[in-house]
């Protein structure tokens, strides 16, 4: 997107949050329908698969819709909601430090076929995954899942996470040793994380 | 990483859950007394607002912490002290609780802090919120929202004063709001009455020093105290100061265009002015520029009240 695109946009986005601010319920809509997979996307790579989703995911449109006033268009709109979510994935975690964050249980796949039997062994990898990022620190934790996992450049993620790109990259890079480490234990693991064939 | 984990979206019904959910709260909050983050006609629009409506605010304000407290904010916990003061962290914040003080403290960091002070006094440290949502202290009546500040509240009945050591903070009543700078108080202490003793209560906030605010709320005087011709230039400079705070999101030019004129002077707006043109720069993108005007600021004002930002403003990477 060039400059003058990129600007037009942000005022679209600007004029789009003032309407919602002022009550217009289809401004609303829009903005909850262009957001919503958004924000649920970025919970799901930084927590996995987690039976609280729904009430996440709400509680991060709840706010977007309570922060608009604020919004002033010094970024895209979809950005500052990725922003906001991500606090409020940092803010879950940091309430439930002292406990391991919950998975929900994955159904096994109904079909035999191969493609069902990839899906089941990639879920139970992503299971092991996260289950492994319990363990470590949550802001490396969020840089490693956007930036790895996600494949989000790290300077969006340093962005997103208001931190400098090399503590950024420091984060994702420690988490990033740790699962390889713990993946050489674990080979349906490490066909995930390291690229092992099978 | 070789393979994505795909994301497992909602099902429809699980998003029309949530969507229900989301615009019912909406509309339960619009409908409520407090209101989160209300648009302002004025200059100010882009600086959100909280306003507690109510007369008997003791007991409107207990009703609504009550009852509005958003979910997302989890429940308050209430800390009251007798004779000795208490020390509190809330998230990245320290919160120093005052002897003989009640205070109700919701939230965290990532969805916003709220307390709500019911009697006595209350220091706070905020940290920078840096677009995090707001962190809020009411009293009675009176609602100050932060930004990133060191400040002081006290209530007495329903007398509340708020003072400022560094950084700005947003006090509202009623309809009324009003910017506090470092080093000021709200109200502001009467003017000099060299003909009449003053009849005014009696100041007795601890930091409480010299502001002159532009508009006070209708509880208090009704228009701005007559002021000499020295203090009249004094309260132009804060109010083109004040002005550019409001333009800062319609019109960022012209904002950082008065902060520089303001900036080119050498009293406390000045300060006040070059650190707000380093701060919006950063803001629009050009952190070359906000860190070469935080340089500035600390060779010109090392120990002003906004140096431990602009010294983080000046070392943030690229």
């Amino acid at each position: 997107m060039d400059n003058v695109a990129m600007a037009a946009r942000r005022l679209g986005d600007v004029d789009l949050a003032r309407r919602c601010v002022s009550g217009d319920r289809v401004a609303q809509k829009r903005v909850f329908q262009e957001q919503k997979k958004r924000v649920h996307a970025l919970l799901y790579r930084i927590l996995g698969s987690n039976s609280e989703i729904d009430d996440l995911a709400q509680e991060a449109l709840l706010e977007v819709f309570r922060s608009l006033p604020t919004f002033r268009g010094d970024a895209l709109l979809s950005t500052w909601v990725e922003r906001i979510t991500v606090r409020v994935a940092y803010a879950y975690m940091a309430r439930r430090r002292s406990d391991v964050v919950r998975l929900s249980l994955v159904p096994e796949p109904v079909s035999g076929d191969a493609s069902a039997e990839d899906r089941a062994l990639a879920r139970e990898a992503a299971r092991r995954l996260y289950t492994l990022l319990d363990q470590v620190e949550t802001k490396q934790r969020i840089a490693y899942t956007l930036h790895v996992i996600d494949g989000r450049p790290l300077a969006d993620v340093a962005v997103m996470m208001d931190a400098s790109a090399v503590t950024t990259k420091v984060r994702a890079w420690r988490v990033a040793r740790f699962v390889e480490k713990r993946a050489k234990q674990d080979p349906l693991l490490a066909r995930f994380v390291v690229g092992e064939e099978k | 990483m070789r393979h994505r984990f795909e994301v497992e979206d909602l099902p429809p019904d699980r998003w029309a859950r949530i969507e229900r959910e989301v615009f019912d709260r909406l509309d339960r909050e619009e409908q409520a007394p407090v209101s989160v983050a209300r648009p302002t006609t004025g200059p100010r629009r882009a600086i959100a607002t909280f306003v507690l409506a109510g007369a008997a605010a003791s007991v409107i304000g207990a009703v609504a912490w009550e009852t509005l407290r958003p979910a997302s904010r989890g429940e308050a916990s209430r800390v009251t002290t007798d004779a000795a003061a208490t020390h509190v962290q809330v998230g990245e914040n320290e919160l120093e609780v005052g002897a003989h003080s009640s205070v109700a403290i919701a939230g965290n960091d990532g969805a916003g802090i709220e307390i709500a002070l019911d009697h006595g006094d209350i220091d706070c440290e905020v940290a920078p919120r840096r677009g995090r949502p707001p962190f809020v202290v009411s009293a009675g009546d009176v609602r100050v929202r932060v930004v990133g500040t060191h400040f002081h509240v006290a209530r007495h009945g329903e007398d509340t004063r708020v003072s400022v050591d560094h950084g700005t903070v947003e006090v509202s009543e009623h309809a009324n709001v009003t910017l506090v700078h470092a080093g000021e108080s709200w109200p502001p202490p009467p003017p000099p009455q060299p003909a009449t003793p003053a009849t005014a209560s009696v100041d007795t906030s601890p930091v409480a020093t010299t502001a002159v605010t532009a508009s006070p709320p209708p509880s208090r005087p009704a228009t701005a105290p007559a002021v000499t011709n020295a203090a009249q230039g004094e309260l132009s400079r804060r109010e083109r100061y004040e002005r550019a705070l409001g333009l800062e999101s319609s019109q960022p030019d012209a904002a950082l265009s008065t902060y520089r004129e303001l900036a080119a002077g050498s009293d406390a707006w000045a300060m006040n002015a070059l650190f707000a043109e380093s701060r919006l720069e950063l803001e629009r993108g050009h952190a070359q520029e906000a860190r070469r005007l935080a340089s500035d600021y600390l060779s010109r004002f090392p120990n002003g009240p906004n140096a431990r930002d602009a010294r983080e403003l000046r070392a943030r990477p690229e």
